[in-house]
């Protein structure tokens, strides 16, 4: 039996060598997960070296210098005697009469105990009959005493330690860094030595350690090993500035020239930036005003909305050399005269949902391709707010050419200055048949979008506005530029134009000032069709009374209640 | 592991019996412990002539020595039962250190064995320390002599009879207090309408059912949420 055990060994270290030479890519993959691992738990490089090498310290069992395969063969049998000597013992537990060998008379009784304890069955237990409780015992003697070989009905040590070895199958690999650290022989003579053990730490260490300090921030940290970051409020933070600096798959994207500014516009619908709403009965869309100032330097144009948005651009448009827009490949880019050159969608692999802030991801991704930087870009959540180009903010209170004022009427009064605070512009009659391709059909007798809409029904008689939309809450930003709402943190940077905290709406009425309004409350009268676009701060609240035909159109984002009054 | 299971099993039944004294003690505490068993039964309703042959079965989980029904035979053989691969620890210690399988310890495959002790980092207040050289030779003759201490005739080897040696034999039979502290002894006793001896199952589902109806006050046949706090 001796026998048996040392060609077992042979066997296992045979084989060991074998894999290592043919998993070479897996061990090399596990190698890094290890040190990453190791530099990923440390503060400081130096921290992480120690414990780096600490393994070879550990390793290096066979008293000769430097890691060989004799170390991997030596440790494997030290793990192999362990688990032996545990197996024993496990089966030495139903040793009875304490001989260091079982028997039947050893094994019965927990045999009959284990047979006639109730098995349980989802909710239910079920106690053997007489028939099965003999039956089981003997099973469960069997069991115990399998490891027999001579026949005598005694299981004796020598014979426990067969079986042991015959049970290998159980035992957990061994693991030890050798497997890999043989990777690391760059001299092929057999033996890794220290040096060449730490050689790829160095490696590794030098990109995690990206400022090269020797100290391992908590960014650093999980930049290089790919963790999350802990989440404590203020790592959430640097959380999402990491988001937009882990590397991406490349947008068939090429590198800009040094010299080009990068311009990135967009959130949401582009409410926010809109100085014009144009809209139907069953869609709203926003137009952006983009004044680009002289200049000399090329401009490339990141655009990113949820939604289709029609960018005016005016100015020193030539200066944009490339532009692509990221969001649904439905979106409009186009300049009033000639379509945009190498205007593009990004799409494929870098197809992006809104909603989890990929544009984000994205934006910061093309960024940093097209500029080889990432230094200059922020993205947030799912909005989007940048810098390189001085403010291109849109002027939202000026005047539009051609516009007329709405025709306030006194009934729907509160609903019509609604309407001013989101198109301080005013409204437009559009004669849709002059709109070359605006993208969607328009009845030009249909209900306008939104507020505007919403006030002719009041004005009809369609719908009766109930309580006040009064001001509940008003909040100003502090010194850096946030506002808490509950429990939320908010940095406005430029998309986000509702915040709903409990029962009220927040809306940013001028740049860090926030206030809070109930969401207007109407009955509904009879048959009516919504108006387009009542998302995000358009939202309204509507009692339907019985015997009044639910509302046709996009309901967005209004609730719908009985009126059981 | 196998070996494992049946000893969890057997010490689900051990708990099961908690509470040792039931002859002796007042009825509340007898209701106490069979509402317990109620409970494990885990039967729909707790219906009292569902619920006593599931007790009496999980009950039946501590015949062990052969004999049908609960006697002192089966609280003997749970004594030896419980003290079976005790004390175990040193021989497990010692078996690890043969690395050949050959039942026997050499001062080699020792030394072999404490290099991967010794080589672990030693840590301080600061950090981590590697040992160095000498430390590291000098950890590997303390944790090799610990070892090779077990060779009594110090022959260079520790033989198998050596390795015997260090694991406990049985401790004796066991004692008349060992034997009367086992549940299964005070429960066969509480059971033991005859006194013959041996608790029956017929016994045992007497003695758990007339306790059972004396808590199901209105007498029909399930033991209430009310019944069982009143029987608290």
């Amino acid at each position: 039996m001796k026998h048996t055990f040392i060609l077992w060994m042979l066997a296992v270290l045979s084989t060991s060598a074998v894999k290592a030479e043919e998993s070479r890519p897996v061990l090399e993959q596990e190698q890094k997960r290890e040190i990453e691992q190791v530099l990923s738990e440390a503060e400081t490089v130096e921290a992480a070296r120690t414990a780096w090498l600490s393994r070879f310290v550990a390793a290096d069992v066979d008293g000769r210098p430097g890691l060989s395969e004799a170390d991997f063969a030596l440790s494997a049998q030290v793990f192999a005697a362990r688990g032996r000597a545990d197996f024993l013992v496990s089966l030495l537990r139903a040793d009875l009469n304490g001989d260091l060998s079982l028997t039947r008379a050893d094994v019965l009784p927990f045999a009959r105990s284990r047979a006639a304890t109730p098995i349980r069955v989802g909710t239910t237990r079920i106690a053997p009959t007489e028939t099965q409780l003999t039956e089981i015992t003997e099973l469960n003697v069997a069991q115990m005493l399998a490891a027999v070989v001579s026949g005598d009905g005694a299981v004796v040590l020598t014979e426990m330690l067969d079986g042991a070895v015959n049970r290998k199958g159980q035992f957990p690999s061994y693991k030890s860094p050798v497997r890999f650290a043989l990777l690391l022989d760059k001299d092929g003579d057999g033996t890794v030595t220290e040096a060449e053990f730490l050689s790829a730490f160095e490696t590794a260490a030098a990109a995690f350690d990206t400022n090269g300090d020797g100290l391992l921030s908590q960014i650093e940290r999980a930049v290089g090993s790919d963790r999350p970051v802990p989440r404590t409020a203020r790592q959430k933070q640097d959380r999402r500035v990491l988001d937009t600096l882990l590397p991406k798959p490349l947008c068939n994207l090429a590198p800009l020239n040094s010299d080009t500014q990068v311009l990135v516009i967009g959130g949401y619908e582009g409410a926010a930036l809109s100085t014009v709403t144009l809209g139907g009965p069953e869609s709203v869309t926003y137009v952006v005003d983009l004044n680009i100032p002289d200049g000399k330097r090329p401009i490339a144009l990141i655009i990113g909305f949820s939604v289709p948005v029609i960018i005016r651009i005016s100015g020193a448009a030539d200066r944009i050399q490339e532009a692509r827009t990221l969001g649904p490949p439905f979106g409009l880019v186009g300049r009033s005269d000639r379509p945009l050159k190498r205007a593009g969608s990004v799409q494929g692999k870098c197809d992006y949902d809104f909603w989890r802030g990929q544009p984000a991801k994205e934006t910061a991704e093309t960024v940093r391709v097209w500029t080889g930087t990432s230094d200059a870009i922020v993205a947030t959540g799912y909005t989007i707010g940048t810098v390189t180009l001085r403010s291109q903010r849109a002027d939202v209170s000026a005047e539009i050419a051609g516009g007329i004022n709405p025709r306030f009427t006194p009934t729907a009064m509160a609903v019509w200055e609604e309407m001013v605070r989101y198109n301080p512009g005013g409204l437009i009659d559009i004669d849709f048949d002059t709109v070359k391709r605006p993208g969607y059909a328009v009845a030009v007798a249909a209900p306008w979008p939104q507020e505007a809409g919403l006030a002719q029904l009041v004005e009809s008689g369609a719908l009766t506005p109930i309580g006040d939309r009064s001001v509940r809450d008003m909040r100003t930003a502090d010194q850096n530029g946030a506002v808490t709402l509950g429990s939320k943190r908010i940095r406005w940077s430029g998309g986000d134009d509702m915040v709903r905290v409990d029962t009220l709406n927040y809306t940013m009425e001028e740049p860090g000032r926030w206030i809070g309004r109930e969401p207007p409350l109407y009955r509904i009268n009879r048959a009516i069709t919504l108006p387009a676009g009542l998302y995000g701060a358009h939202m309204a609240e509507f009692l339907l009374p019985r015997g009044v035909p639910e509302p046709k159109g996009d309901r967005a984002h209004t609730r719908l209640r009985p009126d059981d009054e | 592991m196998w070996m494992l299971l049946s000893r969890l099993s057997w010490g689900l039944a051990t708990t099961l019996f908690a509470l040792p004294v039931l002859a002796e003690v007042p009825v509340d505490v007898q209701n106490k412990q069979v509402l317990q068993w109620l409970e494990i039964a885990h039967v729909r309703d707790n219906v009292i002539s569902s619920a006593v042959p599931l007790i009496v079965a999980y009950l039946r989980a501590d015949d062990v020595d052969g004999v049908p029904g609960l006697g002192r035979g089966d609280a003997e053989l749970r004594v030896m039962m419980a003290k079976a691969g005790r004390g175990l620890e040193k021989f497990q210690e010692l078996l690890s250190n043969d690395l050949n399988g050959d039942l026997q310890i050499d001062r080699a495959e020792a030394e072999a064995v404490a290099q991967l002790t010794a080589g672990r980092p030693l840590r301080s207040g600061a950090g981590i320390v590697l040992p160095d050289a000498s430390q590291r030779a000098a950890l590997v003759r303390q944790i090799a002599d610990l070892v090779m201490a077990a060779d009594m005739d110090r022959n260079g080897v520790v033989s198998e009879a050596e390795l015997r040696g260090v694991a406990p034999g049985p401790s004796g039979d066991a004692t008349e207090e060992e034997i009367a502290r086992q549940t299964v002894f005070v429960i066969a006793r509480w059971a033991d309408a005859n006194g013959d001896g041996e608790a029956t199952p017929a016994e045992l589902a007497d003695a758990v059912g007339a306790i059972l109806n004396s808590i199901d006050t209105d007498a029909n046949g399930q033991i209430s949420k009310p019944e069982i706090e009143a029987a608290r």
